[in-house]
């Protein structure tokens, strides 16, 4: 492990990230239970370390894509909780107004975040246009798409990689391998044991890591970015994790073996970090748990926000269709 | 919410009326049991009073306009109060010219009788907008489909428009008002054919179309009956004219002659019990025939006296909506302007009507040679030959004749 | 001043000016390169433009669609061609839930100002996969612009507005007509999207259409007008959105409509714009809307039979005098 390379600071960041997005996924989880939030939300507990090492990889004007489970994503690129959370109540101050939901939160401008997608793999030609239009523009932003197992047998990932292996754009395909497509485990429907391995065919850097270590995320992804902004083209990072829940909020999951969980509690990148920055003294008990009432005031702060935000009016119902002509072109 | 004025039934048979006048404008404050309109039915013009305190609104049915009963009339209401359906109503166009479509719940392709008018949207927004009634126009569309090109034709032969929301033009078809193909000369005035004049001209081309009547002129010396009126009338200090002591005459004959007190009604032929005749009086817009019921069984006074009063009420728009209707039979009376013979139509549902004509000087031969002046008066009876046979009438003629020249025995 | 140039070449010659103008807008497609597209319209670009504003694609519709919108995400403003419009069944996610979506699905916040080439149409003898009209497809989806020229200087103006548009814009040209040459003016002009063309006035029976059809009401009215019937062709060039005011003034002075279409009759956007004329213009009517279109089949190969299956001059005429009961 690597961990002695790195400060004290960017540690204690990588924690802090995991357990907000932790935070806001079990709030969520709690508003949904409760009734409180409309449509379905698709939760990456247990999946914290992999949006936080690799997103910690990137710079602050890189460009990101994400997928249906992308609240982590989006969190750690710098996503607001308050605003991340009155989007998936449907109101008018979330991310997008209330009319994206959980699965379209974007902030183009701000974050370059070109958003998270319903359609799976959908995203990945999306992460790679970004990529073309680096190339286009010649600017040096790398773009890090975020993918799932499961879309790495649509066809789009095959297409988009492979433009992209063509051109040498400047993207970093990242693959978090949670074993299940809903209920599909990965291997019944893909006969190689590694997504990583399809970078091969297309002559491309490709590599699995262990996607519970923040760290180890952080190093796959930051090789991977560092050798796109170099012109080098595209790799693909492919990090094991586990989803705790099941596809939805709400899922069983009880086709899934017993052994997943057990191994992926005691996989949990979470409550290993915590022990391991004890253990190795790199902070006190006391740092953390202020760290952790830090993050606890965040999020009841960002809760009280998205309830006691407005929805929006019902007249905008028809605005944002088209940036010219709107009115028009939605009359008829 | 604003009230609605609706028009009232003022009669069991009526079924429309048209507006004459509004005695209240938009904007006038309205107390209860004020009269806002005047409304003319049939042949009678009636107030109609306001059942509700506030401002008079809006006026839906402007003058001119024959609106079924219950329909909308105007809206009474506070002060800028907006009324609902005001706006559903067509503008007012001017009285004279066209007929506003009324907002009531009988579109004519509804209540034609032959079934639904294959008919455009434009053309039916086009012929309601020129007031044409397109049950009869000719469709030259898709299978008969009367495009908006046949309304304007419509309307350009047929300059004087006919309702096209009123039942009563719908109902009861009658070619005979139905737009026509009229070329307009320069200074014609185009009038809307409403109220008594149309109800006269239908009653009259209907009975026209109907009965095959046959009218018969009998000459009658009145020497004697203009004397005996002369007499009676200094004796006993009244003022009976010639037509009392005819309508008492006639009303004797039809008592002895109860054949002529008939009515056809499809298969069936209705012998009438009472006597009762209807006398037509000429009024500025149109005719109007008040009944004197039971005539038979008045003196020559009380006839006298209630032809007088009917006449009067008539001239002055009066009369009770009973009392111009349940005629058995009908008299004519053109003798004041020297109306020699005439050809009276039949009024129906009588069978028979009888025509009074002047009375003239003529000089008569008698059977020695001897010249002399006597006054002479024709009838004209025209009946309905489907139930009367010439002979039958020719006897009652006789028997009223036999009347008139022998007066005494009109009163005996 | 005019020159005369076909289809093609006022199509290419929109794109190479908007390119010269712009640097962002880049041109992505089969064989647009190299070769400079299948029907010359892009011959020369990439070796002007360079490689990396002019791209061959592999045979990736779906792969090239998608990058296309987040390329234009990005400000970039990519002028995609697929080889042929029946294509769009590979490329639906891009176009119909990415790039239509985006702007509405982000509350604003994403621009996507992409422009797709759609070549389209019969009368190749290209049979069920290559012949098609689905410019209902694209109607159907909010978010797209949908534009549908016929003549030479209305595809070139109207492509240049495209491409300076901020929405996906379908841009619809019928293959049948890039060999025609037709007059366009000389130097740098744009048509706005949404404003239809009266291509020939008329006093009758207004006939809405577009594309090649355009030039098969021409015919028609042609033909009538020797028989004293006076058709009106309105060119509706952009079908979204939809220039309504034209076929308001249109039709409240003609009174009769034929919409006029080489879709699949069913469910086509013929029928879409005949029902809003009978939902809104329903007094100014003096017939029903009729839509004359394709037949409900799959577009043939045999000549005798594709014939059968798109709209032709003698066909219009027959409609036009079915409307008058002429």
């Amino acid at each position: 492990m690597a961990k002695k390379k790195y400060s004290k600071e960017m540690l204690i960041d990588l924690y802090r990230m995991m357990i907000r997005i932790r935070a806001f996924e079990t709030r969520a989880a709690e508003c949904f239970t409760k009734g409180m939030l409309a449509g379905n939300i698709h939760l990456c507990i247990g999946q914290e370390a992999v949006a936080a090492g690799a997103c910690y990889a990137l710079e602050k004007e890189d460009y990101m894509a994400t997928t249906h489970r992308g609240h982590g994503h989006t969190i750690a690129k710098g996503g607001k909780l308050d605003k991340m959370l009155a989007e998936l109540f449907g109101k008018k101050t979330g991310y997008c107004n209330g009319k994206g939901g959980s699965m379209h939160i974007a902030d183009v401008e701000g974050l370059h975040h070109l958003g998270a997608n319903g359609i799976v793999g959908a995203g990945i030609p999306i992460a790679t246009g970004s990529a073309l239009a680096s190339k286009v523009l010649g600017d040096k932003h790398v773009t890090l798409c975020f993918f799932g197992d499961s879309a790495s047998n649509q066809g789009t990932f095959h297409e988009a990689v492979n433009m992209a292996a063509a051109w040498k754009l400047p993207v970093v395909f990242l693959c978090e391998n949670n074993k299940y497509g809903v209920s599909t485990n990965i291997h019944s429907v893909t006969n190689t044991e590694t997504i990583a391995v399809r970078a091969k065919g297309y002559d491309i850097p490709g590599t699995t890591v262990d996607g519970n270590d923040p760290a180890i995320v952080y190093e796959a992804v930051k090789e991977a970015a560092d050798y796109a902004r170099a012109g080098n083209g595209p790799s693909i990072v492919e990090c094991i994790t586990y989803r705790h829940q099941g596809h939805y909020c709400g899922d069983p999951a009880n086709y899934r073996p017993a052994e997943y969980m057990e191994n992926a509690h005691k996989d949990d990148g979470i409550p290993n970090m915590r022990a391991r920055l004890l253990d190795e003294k790199v902070a006190t008990e006391e740092e953390l748990v202020a760290v952790e009432e830090e993050v606890k005031a965040e999020m009841d702060a960002a809760y009280e926000f998205a309830v006691a935000s407005e929805y929006p009016d019902p007249s905008e119902a028809t605005t944002d269709v088209y940036s010219s002509d709107n009115e028009r072109s939605v009359a008829r | 919410m604003a009230f609605e004025v609706k028009m009232p039934q003022l009669g069991l048979t009526m079924e429309e009326g048209t507006v004459t006048r509004w005695v209240k404008k938009e904007g006038e404050a309205v107390k209860a049991g004020d009269v806002i309109v005047e409304i003319t039915t049939d042949k009678l013009t009636s107030e109609v009073e306001s059942e509700f305190d506030g401002t008079m609104l809006k006026i839906v049915a402007q003058e001119g306009e024959d609106i079924p009963v219950k329909g909308l009339l105007a809206y009474i209401g506070e002060p800028g109060e907006t009324v609902g359906s005001a706006e559903a109503v067509p503008a007012a166009a001017p009285v004279a010219e066209t007929t506003p479509v009324v907002a009531a719940p009988m579109a004519p392709v509804a209540v034609t009788t032959s079934g639904r008018v294959r008919i455009s949207p434009l053309a039916r927004k086009t012929a309601a907008k020129m007031g044409i009634d397109y049950a009869n126009v000719k469709g030259s569309g898709p299978a008969g489909r009367i495009v908006q090109k046949d309304i304007l034709t419509a309307a350009q032969s047929a300059p004087v428009v006919a309702s096209v929301a009123t039942p009563a033009a719908v109902s009861t078809p009658t070619p005979a008002i139905a737009s026509g193909s009229i070329d307009l000369m320069e200074g014609d005035e185009v009038v809307k054919l409403a109220g008594m004049r149309k109800v006269v001209a239908e009653r009259m081309a209907q009975s026209r179309r109907e009965i095959p009547s046959v009218t018969q002129n009998v000459k009658i010396d009145v020497t004697n009956l203009m004397k005996f009126r002369k007499q009676v009338n200094e004796d006993l200090g009244v003022k009976y004219s010639v037509n009392d002591f005819i309508l008492k005459a006639v009303a004797k004959a039809l008592k002895n002659n109860k054949h002529i007190l008939v009515t056809l009604d499809g298969d069936k032929i209705i012998k009438r019990a009472h006597v009762n005749v209807g006398m037509a009086v000429a009024l500025d817009e149109g005719l109007i025939v008040p009944v004197l019921k039971d005539i038979d069984k008045m003196s020559l006074e009380e006839i006298s006296a209630t032809a007088k009063d009917l006449a009067e009420r008539a001239r002055t728009n009066k009369l009770g909506m009973d009392e111009y209707k349940g005629s058995t039979f009908s008299i004519s009376n053109l003798g004041m302007f020297g109306v020699e013979t005439f050809d009276p139509i039949v009024n129906q549902p009588d069978s028979g009507i009888l025509g009074v004509c002047a009375v003239q000087d003529e000089l008569v031969m008698d059977d020695e040679g001897n010249i002399s002046k006597r006054q002479f008066m024709r009838i004209s009876f025209t009946f309905d030959h489907r139930l009367i046979d010439g002979a039958t009438a020719a006897k009652f003629e006789l028997a009223i004749k036999e009347l008139l020249e022998n007066p005494m025995k009109i009163l005996l | 001043m005019s020159k005369v140039l076909s289809i093609s070449k006022a199509i290419g010659e929109a794109l190479h000016e908007e390119m010269a103008r712009d640097e962002n807008v880049i041109i992505l497609g089969e064989d647009m390169g190299k070769m400079g597209n299948v029907f010359g319209i892009t011959v020369g670009f990439q070796k002007e433009f360079g490689e990396h504003r002019v791209y061959d694609t592999p045979i990736s519709e779906s792969g090239f669609c998608g990058m296309a919108v987040g390329a234009a995400m990005r400000g970039i403003r990519p002028v995609v061609e697929l080889m042929y419009d029946d294509f769009i069944t590979v490329a639906a996610d891009p176009i119909i839930n990415q790039a239509a979506k985006m702007r509405y699905m982000t509350g604003g916040q994403a621009t996507v100002p992409m422009v797709l080439r759609l070549p389209m149409g019969a009368g190749r003898r290209n049979a069920g996969q290559h012949s098609q009209c689905l410019e209902n497809i694209f109607c159907h989806t909010p978010g797209l612009k949908v534009v549908a020229p016929s003549t030479a200087a209305d595809a070139k103006g109207l492509l240049k507005s495209a491409v300076r548009d901020d929405d996906p814009v379908m841009f619809m040209e019928h293959k049948l007509l890039y060999a025609k040459k037709e007059e366009l003016p000389e130097g740098e002009y744009t048509i706005p999207l949404g404003v239809a063309d009266v291509k020939k006035e008329g006093t009758d029976l207004t006939i809405i259409t577009w594309s090649r059809q355009v030039y098969f009401a021409l015919e028609a009215a042609e033909e009538l007008a020797k028989e004293g019937i006076h058709v009106e062709v309105l060119d509706l060039r952009t079908l979204v959105p939809l220039d309504w005011d034209a076929i308001v003034k249109s039709v409240s002075k003609t009174h009769n409509v034929i919409v006029l279409s080489e879709e699949v009759k069913r469910g086509s956007y013929a029928g879409e714009i005949s029902a809003q004329i009978a939902e809104e213009l329903f007094d100014e009517l003096d017939a029903p809307v009729e839509r004359v279109c394709g037949l409900n089949i799959v577009s043939p190969f045999s000549p005798t039979l594709e014939d059968e299956n798109f709209p032709h001059p003698a066909d219009i005429v027959k409609a036009v005098k079915k409307v008058l009961n002429k």
